[in-house]
């Protein structure tokens, strides 16, 4: 900041004046001057703002909404447990098949999610102690059976050393063979992921006679919607994406009726699920969607409503105009206090955030997605403190500039989803189609709030898509487009606006 | 120094009604001049000094601050002057030696010259000891002192004070009174608005007078009012038994004595005229030495200045 140092001492005069040539301001010295300028002042706003105690208000709103935010979604993250859906469905049957009166036999049938059996695939029974016991592979028909099993528990596996399931086979006794032998139905439940749509909260029921076939047409009623009326043709029936819970049902057939129960531990209800929390890029993500984007206008609000109406009204402002300085560049200066002085708690903070998620998660969110999290929510905050600062220059009072500056967060983050519904609604678009959603990403880049959001998805290293209807650039050029328009729009309504 | 070509100010208009503030008014003022500007309120003084300290743009013509144009030179215009707002605001939570400090930083001095300045400024304007306190308790006329001061961190070559003294005790205008005289013959030009006119007429050699934003006269006290028919006259009257033809003749024939007329039966005794530019006293103390053995005396000595306020009134009223 100490531009130039006086080489001649001028005894009468001690202004250190930038030698005035007779032609008068030259650009680079005006450039100069003013560039020094915005720099003290932004210097002496910075100070102000950040031992303010309006600061460390927002500063405490802002620890509170985004590291809970952080922390909670994290927690979530850490015990995510991510659905496969299954390759095929392993069905075993504990029965007596041969001659013995034990029923030490197992049948094991393999079908895909739709009942249709799945041959040629080896079936290995282990000891619990991990010891292979048996190993078969079925047949055509994906049946095969593990005659006179020890009375053990085991665990069975196929496909050689991938273990898919596992299931304990029960202990064989004397009552256990009496109750099986006086079944008419045989009935096995598996939860899985039958939709593949990564949650295990499907059904699939296998309904077999007392001769061990597949039972077409059973009924299945109890606690579910019914997806389907009953068992398909090779005796499978389905009932899909059911809420965690304990579910009793009835299978009936022939009149006869036979009772099971199906557990579901996990729904799409989950907000781990809603949210696909999956790890640490992905809380950060949602952290930033959901709580970043709604709080730091706030905070820019909260910094800059009065930044240029405190200096009008104290009239502070005149003595400001009277130093050599542009009133662009006051402009400028102001905008470039108040944004530092918010930017450099806000980083701290997040990398806090950022801290608090690797310890959750026990891994750390990849380090150009903080980084470019960091220069997005910074771009953000800028064109809030623009939006406010132009408030703050227009508004004839500090109320009004608050009031607007409220407005316009209220329209962003609430009503322009309002408003791009009623658009789509007018040129006819059905809700949800495609064009829905084209046009709608479309007006949603008029948004920062939607921007903001855009960028995030298009920077995580886990859900990079372009949001259909946009190219991956527009969000980049809205955003800075926005900034620059509004940067500009601060500095020249300054100029424009009478001070007193 | 100062110098406007057709200076002009519109307020408004866009949308309300306009309000011609200042109408074409040229000026000039020079080097080492205090110069009074004056006129009643609202008549566009404020307006004009904004111009000149560019918080203002002009509607249309120009001013020349120590040859620069100040909307094509402003900021080196801005280095020559130093200026004091009718209502000085700063930032109150700052101390008084801080809120200085940031205004040198604008002209580039360093860390240390700026504190060195501060420290001196506020020493120069009588407030040493309150360096350190926060502008949020200072009085108006400590404000008054520290905007006097901000007018000075660039050591100007033009003080442009708006109503420097408004709100001050009358120690306080004393106090600005002798800062202004001392800062003028430290080579310092000033312009200053005043509604003080005692005030103008002991410090300002020269005045402007403005109304409705129209210029109605520049001069001196003097000539200004010479021309309104304003006169400013020193006489002394004698009387005695001494007088005679012979004893007139002879004061006549003294320096700096213009004219002796009769007085009227009533008054008695004579008036001597006394010429522009001299010492009064000096004349009465020579008048007196060589007359007292004339059995002559000094009965009177009238010294008529002409009156600002009775100058302002009459010339503001005609326009
Ligand atoms: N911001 C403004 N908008 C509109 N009109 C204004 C504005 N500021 C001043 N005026 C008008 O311009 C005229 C000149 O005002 P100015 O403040 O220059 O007067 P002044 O001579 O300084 O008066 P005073 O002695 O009361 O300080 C007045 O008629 C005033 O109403
Ligand atoms: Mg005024």
């Amino acid at each position: 900041m100490e531009a130039e140092k006086k080489s001649e001492e001028t005894p009468e005069k001690g202004a250190p004046a930038v030698k005035a040539k007779e032609s008068g301001e030259t650009f680079v010295e005006a450039f100069k001057q003013n560039l020094m300028g915005i720099l003290i002042i932004a210097r002496t706003d910075i100070i102000a703002h950040l031992k303010s105690p309006r600061m460390a208000i927002l500063m405490v709103i802002f620890i509170f909404t985004v590291l809970s935010g952080a922390y909670f979604f994290a927690g979530m993250a850490a015990d995510y447990t991510e659905a496969q859906p299954p390759e095929f469905l392993v069905w075993t049957y504990i029965v007596n098949l041969d001659d013995d009166t034990y029923p030490d036999d197992m049948l094991v049938i393999t079908t895909d999610t739709t009942g249709k059996s799945i041959g040629d695939v080896t079936i290995s029974l282990f000891h619990l102690n991990g010891t292979l016991y048996e190993k078969e592979t079925t047949d055509e028909v994906g049946r095969t059976i593990f005659y006179d099993i020890d009375p053990q528990s085991y665990l069975n596996s196929h496909k050689g050393d991938y273990v898919e399931m596992y299931r304990p086979v029960i202990t064989t006794e004397k009552q256990m063979y009496q109750f099986l032998s006086e079944m008419e139905l045989y009935v096995q439940t598996q939860v899985a992921d039958l939709d593949e749509d990564n949650v295990a909260d499907d059904v699939a029921i296998l309904v077999l006679n007392e001769r061990l076939e597949p039972v077409p047409g059973a009924t299945v009623s109890g606690g579910f919607d019914q997806d389907e009326e009953s068992t398909n043709a090779y005796g499978l029936y389905r009932e899909y994406n059911l809420l965690k819970d304990n579910y009793e049902y009835e299978i009936t057939w022939n009149e006869v009726v036979a009772v099971d129960e199906a557990e579901i531990l996990n729904d799409d209800m989950d907000i781990e699920n809603l949210l696909n929390l999956q790890g640490p890029d992905d809380v950060l993500m949602q952290t930033a969607g959901l709580f970043i984007v709604m709080i730091v206008p706030i905070m820019a609000i909260g910094i800059s409503f009065d930044t240029i109406s405190r200096e009008k009204i104290s009239k502070s402002v005149v003595f400001l105009l009277s130093r050599p300085i542009g009133k662009r560049s006051i402009a400028a200066g102001k905008f470039i206090g108040s944004l530092t002085a918010l930017a450099i708690p806000l980083t701290v903070i997040s990398l806090v955030g950022v801290g608090i998620i690797s310890m959750k998660t026990s891994e750390s969110p990849s380090g150009g997605f903080v980084a470019g999290f960091l220069v997005i929510t910074i771009v953000f905050t800028a064109i809030f403190v623009l939006l406010q600062q132009i408030f703050s220059t227009l508004a004839k009072t500090t109320g009004n500039a608050i009031m607007a500056g409220i407005s316009i967060w209220l329209f962003f983050y609430i009503f322009f989803g309002l408003i791009i519904l009623l658009i789509n609604q007018l040129v006819g678009n059905q809700f949800l189609s495609t064009e829905y959603y084209e046009l709608s990403n479309k007006l949603t880049l008029f948004s920062p709030t939607g921007t903001y959001g855009f960028l995030m998805v298009l920077i995580s290293p886990t859900a990079g898509d372009t949001p259909i209807g946009i190219t991956s650039w527009a969000p980049a050029l809205s955003f800075t487009l926005g900034f620059v328009i509004l940067f500009i729009l601060s500095m020249e309504l300054f100029r424009k606006r009478p001070y007193l | 120094m100062i110098v406007t070509n057709k200076l002009t100010k519109v307020y408004g208009g866009f949308f309300g009604s306009s309000v011609l503030a200042v109408d074409n008014i040229d000026l000039e003022v020079d080097r080492k001049d205090i110069f009074g500007f004056l006129g009643p309120n609202g008549a566009g003084k404020t307006t004009t000094i904004h111009m000149f300290t560019t918080v203002l743009e002009p509607t249309s013509g120009t001013a020349e601050i120590c040859g620069y144009d100040i909307t094509k030179s402003p900021l080196i215009a801005k280095r020559k002057i130093g200026f004091m707002p009718e209502m000085p605001g700063f930032y109150d939570w700052l101390k008084a030696e801080d809120q200085l400090k940031f205004y040198c930083d604008f002209y580039g001095y360093s860390r240390q010259e700026s504190k060195t300045r501060a420290k001196e400024l506020m020493e120069l304007v009588g407030m040493g000891e309150f360096r350190n306190r926060k502008i949020k308790t200072f009085s108006h006329g400590m404000r008054k002192r520290l905007a006097l001061a901000s007018a000075m961190v660039n050591d100007p070559e033009i003080l442009i004070l708006d109503e420097p003294m408004g709100g001050l005790d009358p120690m306080g205008v004393h106090s600005f009174r002798e800062m202004i005289k001392e800062l003028n013959r430290n080579d310092i030009t000033i312009f200053l608005s005043s509604h003080l006119l005692p005030e103008v007429q002991q410090l300002c050699n020269k005045v402007g007078i403005i109304n409705r934003g129209k210029i109605l006269a520049v001069d001196t006290i003097d000539n200004l009012s010479r021309k309104v028919g304003l006169e400013s006259f020193t006489r002394l009257t004698i009387d005695g038994k001494g007088l005679s033809e012979k004893v007139l003749d002879f004061i006549k024939t003294i320096p700096g004595v213009a004219e002796i007329r009769v007085n009227s039966q009533r008054e008695r005794g004579y008036t001597i005229i006394v010429n522009e530019g001299i010492d009064i006293q000096d004349l009465a103390g020579v008048l007196n030495e060589k007359l007292v053995k004339r059995d002559v005396y000094l009965s009177r000595l009238e010294q008529a200045k002409p009156n600002l306020e009775e100058l302002f009134m009459k010339i503001t009223r005609g326009s």
